[in-house]
């Protein structure tokens, strides 16, 4: 599974940039742990949050932004996923966070 | 034409034998419509400071006077040349309050390439020296207690069209008040302008 940020469609790329940015404003050690995922590795991805081995949710396979390469997941302390997500969302992006998943950063539909 | 997006400019040189000619029914990747809104955002920073003499309040604000664009403030940072407390308040009205002089307001960045120089501020930065408080909802209270020591703050406040943020001094008084303020800004979506 990808982590690269190049990974992702070029023109989303500077987004995710901006979003490791400001989750590094708050935490130096913030860092990508996922972007770019083949369907093979969503549907991995589902059946283990499926089975209770995942912190976090994961969508169906066929349905993640992650596939489409317009996501993001990035770790970081809940302070600065809560700062970046709250300029993320007002920047008119989608944010993981009101649904359980705050590492999560995408371009939205 | 197509820096950002190498594999469009392929397919129109490809097609039409030109490079900045985009054919019908293509779309490119930053117009995308799920870049439609982070693709108009755009980091912005202005400044302001103010001289206020004996029995007047040092006032500082930045105006969403838009209809139709949204500002995140992210950053700002103040400081005073004399030992006081400020209110910040949260200001609604569709124009500058009285007294209030603007400034320039400028882009800093954006994270579309294809944007060289991306469009100027709809929000505008303004200050005063006025006899009497602005008025507005205050709801936070900052206090310096050296002179010129350099306050900064970056809790995330959005600002919708027609509402500003006020930092103004409690009371009359001489000084010099800085502020600077950096904020991420974008077309409002249609269904928050319908929510207004």
């Amino acid at each position: 599974m990808s982590a690269r940020i190049e990974d992702l469609v070029p023109g989303f790329q500077p987004w995710a940039r901006w979003a490791l940015q400001l989750c590094q404003e708050r935490d130096h050690n913030a860092q990508v742990t996922s972007t770019r995922r083949s369907r093979q590795e969503q549907t991995a991805l589902y059946q283990a949050y499926l089975r209770g081995e995942s912190r976090y949710p994961a969508l169906p396979p066929g349905r993640s932004a992650h596939e489409r390469g317009v996501a993001i997941d990035i770790y970081a302390s809940d302070q600065a996923l809560a700062y970046a997500g709250a300029i993320w969302q007002s920047a008119g992006g989608r944010w993981g966070g009101p649904i359980g998943d705050p590492i999560h950063f995408d371009a939205g539909n | 034409m197509f820096d950002g997006a190498p594999r469009y400019g392929q397919i129109t040189a490809f097609l039409t034998g030109e490079t900045d000619v985009v054919p019908p029914g293509i779309t490119l990747e930053n117009d995308r419509p799920e870049f439609l809104y982070l693709g108009h955002t755009s980091l912005m920073g202005s400044s302001a400071s103010v001289v206020s003499a004996a029995g007047t309040i040092a006032s500082c604000g930045l105006f969403n006077l838009s209809k139709n664009s949204i500002g995140i403030v992210t950053l700002r940072r103040w400081s005073s040349s004399a030992v006081r407390s400020f209110f910040l308040r949260f200001f609604r009205g569709a124009g500058l309050p009285g007294g209030f002089s603007a400034n320039a307001s400028g882009p800093v960045d954006t994270r579309d390439s294809r944007l060289i120089s991306p469009s100027g501020s709809q929000l505008v930065c303004a200050q005063a020296a006025l006899a009497a408080a602005t008025g507005g909802q205050a709801f936070g209270i900052e206090t310096s207690s050296v002179a010129f020591a350099m306050f900064e703050d970056r809790e995330p406040i959005v600002l919708g069209p027609g509402t500003a943020l006020i930092f103004e001094d409690q009371a009359v008084g001489a000084q010099t008040l800085n502020v600077s303020w950096r904020w991420y800004e974008r077309g409002a979506r249609a269904e928050e302008l319908a929510a207004l």
